[in-house]
């Protein structure tokens, strides 16, 4: 966690101290509570607050404006540990967070077909090659708070995906990492696996995988009682990879 | 040079920040001594029992930024046992204190997330402050003292007969895409020098987006210009003319809520009066997602 903003945005950056006209741009993300701060103290903490009263720095966020963006995470899963005691997420020197990189340091390795440093937690393989939406559930399920230790999901008329035992699994609240998550094989060998982040009220979200490349992300925006039918009404249109509707209909339930 | 000392409070669903000074040179040292248990007690103890002090930060003022945050969870609360009170209500009850400093005359601090059984109006509508109140933001204060934390003083209009000047044009500094040269029809904004600080009014914000109401002053008369050099990015490089924009001199002064600290002024006598009280919506949470925000996602 590089600092505490309300709303996250996007701004140019100067990363490198030995080239000051090379600027990039970030965008920030708000992270699970449980985040550590950054053991270190550094040049890239948010500016929102303190453009006109300080000068603008040889590195870090420079002046201008800034545009708002949601904040939702780079990945829906965390790519970073609980702790920096994990040695995840944690990226660059300290002398590279206090002074800026040079631009003659060395690029750390990516994950196989990611832009993401392998400093960090592996990204999850099904996101390869692209997010879709998955179709909208109806209401708000509200905050994350209130949802159920154990949710059950299943799958209801999407065509191209073979259904399993009624189609429904389990999903357990994974605390340390703020997600829930499950797994269900299919009659035909084929596993799901379900994941539905809560690091973001309101926004809550699932990603589900074949396991084999295929999958997509849905949105999930109402609970329903358990093994209830979903209500065709709430339902919006939504797409999949690489079969469009895959994600098609799921209910969420308790 | 000092450092911008920023605590984060919480208060179910609300946030808000409260900001110090202090002449320490390094945030991190500041931040994980000189701010101790004993200064988070006292900074959150008086206030409402749903109120958390989640989080301080430092950051050093000056162009090599350097900031320290460190976050304690859920560590420092509000205490406020036996009131009658169970919740917060939709608003956080705050207070308006007022600092006297010989140097400066009145400060006005916002006190936020209070008990409302502390901040009553009497039947003359008077707004009394609890004894626990008073007590409370007593030991706030001199323990900042005691630590020589500072509040922040903007002196505007400056002294010495400077005058809000009228800006002509803001055009983009060629090869420098985040700078741009404020022209003004003379150099009155003289005697200001590089490092200095001016302030901005009239700023139209459909041609100058994001401009900031203050700026640094990067240089001074730039190519024999009247006018000052800013850091602030036009978008397309072209030159705006704003009609009715002005610039002023500005001065910033740090001065200690008491005691003596190295290169500040001292106050000769401090006074804490507890003006008014009011109540206020405060901002969301830090690290939430807006919750009227609109999600997408875009595939890649």
């Amino acid at each position: 966690m590089v600092d505490y903003i309300r709303s996250a945005y996007t701004v140019p950056v100067r990363m490198f101290r030995d080239d000051p006209l090379s600027v990039v741009e970030i965008k920030w993300s708000f992270v699970p509570e449980i985040t550590p701060p950054m053991p270190w103290s550094h040049a890239f903490g948010s500016r929102t607050w303190d453009i006109g009263e300080e000068e603008e720095p040889l590195v870090g966020e420079l002046d201008g404006p800034r545009a708002w963006q949601g904040g939702l995470p780079t990945f829906p899963l965390p790519i970073i540990g609980p702790s920096w005691k994990d040695n995840l997420g944690l990226c660059g020197t300290e002398a590279q967070w206090k002074r800026g990189c040079l631009t003659s340091d060395p690029v750390q390795p990516v994950w196989p077909f990611t832009s993401v440093q392998q400093c960090c937690k592996r990204p999850p393989s099904w996101s390869n090659g692209g997010v879709a939406i998955g179709r909208m559930l109806g209401v708000p399920c509200g905050e994350c708070n209130d949802l159920p230790k154990l949710l059950f999901a299943k799958f209801v008329n999407h065509p191209g995906f073979p259904t399993g035992a009624n189609g429904e699994w389990s999903m357990e609240w994974n605390a340390e990492h703020g997600f829930y998550q499950g797994f269900h094989t299919l009659p035909n060998g084929n596993s799901f696996e379900i994941l539905w982040t809560c690091n973001v009220p309101v926004h809550n979200f699932f990603i589900v995988s074949n396991g084999a490349g295929g999958g997509g992300v849905g949105f999930v925006n109402r609970c329903y009682p358990y093994k209830s039918e979903f209500v065709a009404d709430c339902l919006s249109p939504g797409f999949g990879f690489p079969v469009p509707g895959w994600i098609g209909d799921v209910t969420i339930s308790e | 040079m000092a450092c911008k000392v920023t605590f984060f409070y919480e208060q179910v669903g609300s946030g808000w920040t409260e900001t110090w000074y202090h002449a320490s040179n390094d945030p991190k040292s500041l931040v994980k001594t000189v701010i101790d248990a004993n200064v988070l007690k006292r900074a959150v103890d008086f206030r409402h029992p749903l109120t958390y002090l989640k989080a301080a930060r430092a950051t050093f003022i000056g162009q090599q930024k350097d900031s320290y945050t460190l976050s304690y969870g859920s560590d420092y609360h509000g205490s406020g046992a036996g009131l009658v009170e169970v919740g917060p209500d939709v608003v956080s009850a705050d207070a308006v204190l007022a600092v006297d400093a010989q140097q400066f005359g009145r400060k006005r601090m916002f006190i936020r997330g209070l008990n409302d059984e502390d901040i009553r109006r009497n039947a003359v509508g008077r707004d009394v402050p609890s004894g626990a109140l008073q007590a409370g933001l007593t030991n706030y204060i001199n323990v900042m003292s005691q630590r020589a934390f500072c509040i922040q003083k903007i002196t505007n209009p400056p002294t010495g007969g400077i005058a809000w000047v009228p800006v002509t044009s803001v055009k983009a500094v060629v090869g420098i895409p985040t700078q741009v040269d404020v022209k003004t029809v003379d150099d009155v904004v003289a005697p200001i020098v590089v490092g200095e600080r001016v302030r901005f009014s009239r700023v139209p914000s459909d041609t100058l987006p994001g401009f900031p109401p203050n700026a640094v002053v990067i240089a001074v008369n730039p190519g024999g210009v009247a006018g000052v050099r800013i850091s602030y990015s036009l978008r397309g490089g072209v030159e705006v003319f704003p009609p009715s924009m002005r610039v002023i001199r500005l001065a910033y002064e740090y001065q200690p809520i008491g005691g003596v600290a190295v290169g500040f002024f001292s106050l000769v006598a401090n006074k804490l009066n507890i003006e008014r009280f009011s109540a206020h919506k405060t901002g969301r949470p830090f690290g939430l997602l807006r919750g009227r925000a609109r999600s997408k996602v875009h595939a890649h």
